[in-house]
């Protein structure tokens, strides 16, 4: 009877997994990547059908809303935010047994607060892992959170799954060896150099900062104890390169200028980067070699929410146009059926604040917003536009130029007998945005993307930190701020990586880093997949007096 | 000569000064978190139902983000007053009247807790 049971149970478990397992075998591992990948990232079979799960207990649901990658993130090595505790699905650490601490890591506090958190668990096997996928119960026979899902997967499709898991952060990147990780920043020829000084500094700090301390703790017990704790035996041994990859001639030749500087030092991710203009070859590089870019500073960032590689700071000019669309909308019931007017000049700037405006104000309204291009070299025409205002009787005018429009502006706000909004880009404007004049500051209402400059200056004691001794005065304070907050966030990100150092996972720990304040921004926020830091824009007016300060009319106006 | 020398020193430590404490922040500040707000047309009768949606975005502009302060680090923020009514114009071509903001009043102070004779943050 015993033998019968047995010879039953492999009949019914063992030997058909096998049996699919050998079928797996004859896959190539690029099919088993990109088959495992989609059921892994997407919920989606290789025969292209939903995956069936059932959540909490016995709700049915589809996998292609309870993916595997929301929980344990794209490079596999999960997270725990709150209460919710998402271990690592790679093969690597799903085959080995779990302790309450990471060896060779065990008194790293930030370490062994994460260990801890995890129950200790035999290693997996092909046949655990295929039963707590399904079934949510771990080799010790103890069920996983009601949170995840039970996968209803057929043993073939199963060790598709697992073969692919085995596969996932399996072997360091690409820039990161045993001794160094290595960075590049992309520079655009032809940028002004006191800002090019701006971007770099910050990263040179942290480079030098950091090599000093992997040096100092060789010699200095005292420093490697500090050090030990706050960055485990790893990081702290590691010593950082940085390269400066300049950019020359058309933006036409930049890819194979890229593609030179990597194969001559395969960076492990690109850090800032610098450009006033073109980046979409810069962006498309990365995604094609799977590279991340941290914060590159560039005004026209490309905005294509299914890229992964890039983090920007926020979706650069474009957003000051799209929060003045919103702005206005929220306040659109009093218009009552008046027009909106956009002036905008005919250059890139001048686009992408028109393009941005538009898109947000077309969401809401299905009012056209009369559009007036100001070509390049022409001056705002007060005449033509005033006469504009008397016959349309607009609710709000739009102004999207450099501070040259000013004098027109003032005589627009002045217009007899005209009630209504006038908008223009407080960042546009510069230095200008100082000396408006006492007439104008109540009726010109003005975008502005960070955190008023009087409430920002208390963070300069941070930035002074990384300038030696120089003055913050040398500098281009935007730059510096923004250059200071990729350094910030690439030391959060790599100590939240426990030494294990995939490109994926250097995103995703971005990704799962809480809000945070930083210099120039009000907040930066981050989230899954979420490409763009800053996601708000005040609107604001210049208050009164001599030395006057801008006052919020909005709150931190968001997406 | 000595004199002369003397008010030079005085001079440029005074023009020292100037500079460098137009690149501070104040020391102190009074800033506010809002918890409510309503609508006040006085005698303009603006639209009731249309105020108060501006007011929210008004009162919230009015409204600060504390950890804007003590993020930076070197300051504080102690509560001096709760459920203050704070009336601020509605700032809108379109309507006239005020918004009545109610909020909690904090004070912005150099951290001194560690470092008692400290009074100003360079």
């Amino acid at each position: 009877m015993k033998l019968f049971l047995s010879l039953l149970f492999l009949a019914t478990f063992v030997l058909p997994f096998n049996l699919y397992a050998a079928k797996v075998d004859d896959l190539s591992p690029q099919q088993i990547r990109q088959l495992g990948e989609r059921m892994y990232r997407e919920g989606v079979l290789p025969n292209g059908e939903p995956i069936q799960a059932f959540a909490a207990g016995d709700i049915p649901v589809e996998g292609t809303s309870f993916t595997c990658i929301s929980c344990h993130l794209r490079s596999g090595l999960g997270a725990i935010e709150g209460t919710v505790i998402s271990p690592p699905a790679t093969g690597k650490i799903l085959y080995e047994e779990r302790t309450t601490s990471i060896k060779g890591n065990e008194y790293v506090p930030s370490y062994h607060s994460y260990a801890v958190n995890l129950p200790p668990r035999p290693a997996y096997t092909d046949e655990t892992l295929a039963k707590m996928i399904a079934s949510g119960v771990d080799p010790n026979g103890r069920s996983t959170m009601a949170i995840m899902p039970r996968f209803q997967i057929d043993d073939e499709n199963m060790a598709i799954l697992i073969a692919y898991l085995k596969t996932l952060s399996a072997e360091l990147s690409v820039g990161a060896t045993k001794e160094m990780l290595h960075f590049a920043t992309v520079i655009v020829d032809g940028t002004d150099p006191a800002e090019i000084e701006s971007m770099v500094l910050p990263l040179q700090f942290s480079v030098d900062r950091k090599n000093s301390l992997a040096t100092a703790s060789k010699n200095n017990d005292r420093i490697a104890r500090m050090a030990y704790n706050m960055l485990g035996p790893d990081l702290l041994a590691k010593r950082f390169s940085l390269e400066r990859w300049v950019l020359k001639g058309p933006s036409s030749t930049w890819r194979a200028q890229l593609e030179a500087y990597y194969k001559a030092n395969p960076v492990f991710a690109l850090l800032g980067g610098i450009s006033h203009g073109d980046w979409a070859p810069v962006h498309r590089f990365c995604e094609d070699k799977q590279l991340p870019d941290i914060f590159p500073q560039v005004d026209y960032p490309v905005l294509d929410e299914s890229s992964w590689q890039t983090i920007y700071l926020s979706r650069g000019i474009r957003q000051e146009g799209e929060a003045a669309a919103r702005y206005l909308a929220g306040m659109s019931e009093l218009f009552k059926d008046r027009p909106v007017i956009q002036v905008s000049r005919n250059s890139r700037r001048g686009s992408a604040l028109k393009a941005g405006f538009n898109a947000s104000w077309a969401q809401k309204h299905k009012t056209p917003v009369l559009d007036i291009s100001l070509p390049a070299g022409v001056a705002l025409n007060v005449k033509q536009l005033s006469k504009i205002i008397k016959t349309q009787n607009p609710a709000a005018v739009v102004v999207w130029d450099d501070a040259s429009a000013l004098p027109a502006l003032q005589k627009i706000a002045q217009t007899e007998g005209w009630k209504g909004l006038l908008l223009t880009s407080g960042t546009w404007l510069g230095d200008k945005i100082w000396t408006l004049p006492a007439d104008m500051r109540k009726k010109l209402y003005l975008t502005w993307p960070y955190r008023l400059p009087h409430e920002n200056a208390r963070f300069n004691i941070s930035l002074k930190r990384i300038l030696s001794g120089r003055s913050l005065d040398d500098f281009n304070f935007e730059v510096i701020s923004k250059s200071y907050i990729t350094n910030e966030v690439l030391g959060k990100a790599l100590k939240d990586m426990r030494g294990e150092y995939y490109r994926d996972f250097f995103l995703d720990s971005i990704d799962m880093l809480p809000d945070t304040y930083f210099p120039l921004y009000e907040r930066l926020s981050f989230g899954q997949g979420q490409r763009f830091a800053s996601k708000g824009c005040f609107i604001v007016q210049l208050g009164k007096g001599e030395n006057p300060q801008l006052e919020r009319r909005s709150e931190w106006v968001t997406r | 000569m000595f004199c002369k020398i003397l008010s030079l020193i005085v001079l440029l430590l005074l023009i020292g000064t100037n500079a460098s404490a137009a690149a501070k922040p104040a020391a102190e500040a009074t800033i506010y978190q809002v918890t409510g707000y309503a609508y006040d047309p006085g005698e303009s009768g603006g639209d009731i139902a249309v105020g108060r949606v501006l007011c929210a975005t008004r009162c919230n502009a009015f409204s600060s983000d504390y950890r804007n302060y003590t993020e930076a680090g070197g300051w504080r923020v102690i509560k001096i007053a709760s459920d203050q009514e704070v009336r601020v114009d509605i700032d809108n071509p379109f309507i006239e009247g005020h918004c009545l903001c109610t909020a909690d009043q904090y004070k912005v102070i150099v951290n001194s807790v560690s470092f008692p004779d400290r009074t100003v943050l360079d």
